[in-house]
């Protein structure tokens, strides 16, 4: 049918001409080696420097990520909004209770026990020989809130069930309590003083991964608190550790477990702090990255633009000669926008290889793990093919605009 | 033997004149009306900035006119858009230039046939067309050859076949001999009459009136005017050029 024809027609003269045009521009690259190297090396800058900070976003939002992810969404906390005098909001058997929600790893009640006396913790008793001020505050916390801030000790061993039943005067000193007391070796079972009272060092806490502050605390059994000094007037929490993506489902249930009779009594919270904060630093990480990597793609392109429009300028005589052969001012456009493309898609390529190899090197140097997204390596050498392109525009349309008659007389 | 006289018109400019612009416009050809037959052989002789140049540029498409008109194989190419204005010089005129304007990246071969690609002929008959002209002009074992490696008379040459390959009514050579030796101007000029001789017209711009004289007709000019113009009656002497 003609209409057939003449659209087939019409595609396979378009298809030729662009057969024609690439291979014209293909063959004006090669044939100035020093110039396209030069050329591509502005874009393979930009491009590579665009893909290393995507890489590098991908990458420390891994790092990220995996420090939060840990805690992230396993935590609930339980507060109790009505301290009382009387009694602790949370029965004797609150870890038990809560041990039985599924979902629940282990949980622990915690508070910060207010001594009348200052310093507080005392290396030797106060009476025998007063000593400088400390920070060493006591927490009062329940057997079950070791595992749950998964405790680790560098001496020693934590108190359990036992103890804490017992009201043992026994206590594990934080890491940064220990160092203020001067209490190095507890083989001998050294003793620290309590609002004057000794309680013995059984262990040494080197590090937590929840309630950090706990490093500079000596730390005792709950009961054994409540017995010397009651009920604390702030009211106590109660940490529970849940399993990946349980938080929601426990922090619904935990009040009515623990208080049944009361449960408006605790406030619960999960730790959507982390999300937040992991969130605002993946966000301005990225806002960053991605603004250093514009940067540098404009940069190349416009080490483009500047190689282009010289190599237009010095052809003059180029363009007039294929002017006079038949060439129309879009032919001259086509070609001179395809050589820039070719630059710009080759850059890229060069570029993205570069990224790489460097995202590698830096990852491996930070003991990082590499992490490349494929939506952001995949499409660098376009993205270098399109600042070419881009980039090429404006020398392709200022040769094009070249009067042939004065371009044969250059 | 010398070809016989043009019957049609290939070229009509009709008070066709050509001014640049700017503070004090130049009036590089002033109105002129002047007919190219198809197969017809004009010299065109004049000092520098007689308007020459302007009148072969407006010939051969390159630039329009400023006022007046040029009719291509009866076309009138005042107003026609720049597309189909390159499309009528690609497919009926030919271009030698006096530096040969050679792609200096490009063999011969692929010289020749670029031109080719401009007229839109197959890829597939661009190779065999190219090497003929390049036999055409006594040329073909170079035709690998870079612009570079070639000497002055053989650049000239391929310059001729790029610009008869695609078999253009009208030839139009500016100084064509300007960069030649004696020997090799001459092996051009016979080359542009066997050409002539094959039906093809052919315009010289020329100062050398000896180049001239092989032409059957020659225009003067001066000042962008055409000031003579003689008709060659009788069979051509064998000139020394």
């Amino acid at each position: 049918m003609p209409i057939r024809h003449t659209v087939a027609a019409r595609v396979g003269a378009l298809a030729a001409s662009l057969a024609d045009i690439t291979a014209e521009a293909g063959t004006s690259v090669s044939a100035r080696p020093v110039r396209s190297s030069l050329t591509m090396l502005g874009a393979a800058i930009g491009v590579a420097a665009f893909a290393v900070v995507t890489g590098l976003t991908s990458t420390t939002r891994a790092q990220v990520n995996g420090q939060f992810n840990s805690l992230a969404a396993t935590e609930v906390v339980a507060s109790d909004t009505q301290p009382s005098s009387a009694s602790l909001a949370f029965p004797a058997d609150t870890e038990q209770l809560a041990d039985r929600i599924r979902g629940v790893l282990s949980s622990g009640i915690t508070f910060q026990v207010a001594l009348p006396s200052t310093p507080g913790v005392t290396r030797l008793p106060p009476a025998i020989a007063p000593e400088s001020a400390n920070s060493v505050q006591v927490a009062a916390v329940s057997p079950g809130m070791f595992p749950t801030v998964q405790a680790a000790l560098s001496a020693g061993r934590a108190y359990g069930q036992i103890a804490d039943q017992r009201r043992q005067d026994v206590v594990v000193l934080g890491l940064g309590a220990a160092e203020q007391l001067g209490v190095r070796d507890i083989s001998v079972q050294p003793a620290v003083y309590i609002d004057g009272i000794p309680f013995t060092v059984i262990g040494i806490l080197k590090s937590v991964r929840r309630e950090a502050g706990l490093l500079q605390d000596a730390i005792i059994p709950d009961r054994t608190a409540l017995r010397y000094w009651g009920p604390p007037d702030s009211g106590a929490d109660l940490i529970v550790a849940t399993k990946p993506g349980s938080a929601a489902v426990v922090a619904s249930q935990i009040s009515a477990a623990i208080l049944p009779t009361d449960p408006a009594r605790l406030a619960v919270v999960t730790s959507s702090a982390p999300f937040i904060l992991q969130s605002a630093i993946n966000s301005d990480i990225s806002r960053l990255l991605l603004l250093a990597g514009i940067i540098a793609l404009l940069i190349g392109a416009a080490g483009i633009a500047t190689v282009t429009l010289t190599s237009v300028l010095e052809r003059f005589y180029e363009i007039g000669v294929r002017r006079a052969l038949g060439a129309t001012r879009s032919t001259i456009v086509a070609q001179f926008l395809t050589e820039a493309t070719i630059l710009g898609a080759c850059g890229g390529v060069a570029g993205t290889c570069a990224a790489v190899m460097a995202l590698v090197a830096v990852s491996g140097a930070n003991g990082w793990y590499p992490v490349l997204d494929p939506l952001t390596v995949i499409p660098d050498p376009l993205i270098g093919a399109a600042v070419g392109c881009a980039a090429g525009a404006y020398p392709a349309l200022r040769a094009a605009r070249l009067d042939p008659v004065e371009a044969l007389g250059r | 033997m010398t070809p016989a006289p043009p019957t049609e018109d290939l070229l009509v400019l009709d008070r066709a004149e050509r001014t640049y612009g700017g503070a004090s416009p130049v009036h590089a050809l002033r109105p002129t009306t002047l007919s190219v037959g198809a197969g017809d052989y004009v010299s065109l002789m004049g000092r520098s900035g007689s308007g020459k140049s302007t009148l072969l540029n407006l010939m051969g498409l390159l630039d329009r006119p400023t006022a007046g008109s040029v009719a291509f194989t009866g076309t009138d190419t005042r107003d026609i858009p720049d597309r189909q204005m390159s499309a009528l010089r690609a497919s009926h005129v030919g271009f030698v230039f006096q530096n040969y304007n050679l792609i200096p990246h490009r063999s011969a071969m692929e010289n020749v046939a670029l031109g080719l690609a401009y007229q839109r002929v197959p890829r597939s008959k661009r190779i065999p067309l190219a090497l003929q002209a390049l036999d055409r002009v006594g040329i073909m074992h170079r035709a690998a050859a870079l612009p570079g490696q070639l000497s002055g008379g053989e650049r000239q040459r391929v310059a001729i076949a790029r610009a008869v390959a695609g078999r253009p009514a009208l030839l139009l050579c500016d100084e064509p001999t300007g960069n030649l030796d004696i020997a090799n101007s001459r092996a051009v000029l016979e080359l542009l009459d066997s050409l002539h001789g094959d039906g093809i017209a052919v315009v010289i711009v020329t100062h050398d009136p000896g180049v001239a004289a092989r032409a059957r007709r020659h225009l003067v000019m001066a000042d962008g005017v055409i000031t003579d113009e003689a008709t060659r009656r009788t069979e051509r002497e064998p000139t020394d050029t």
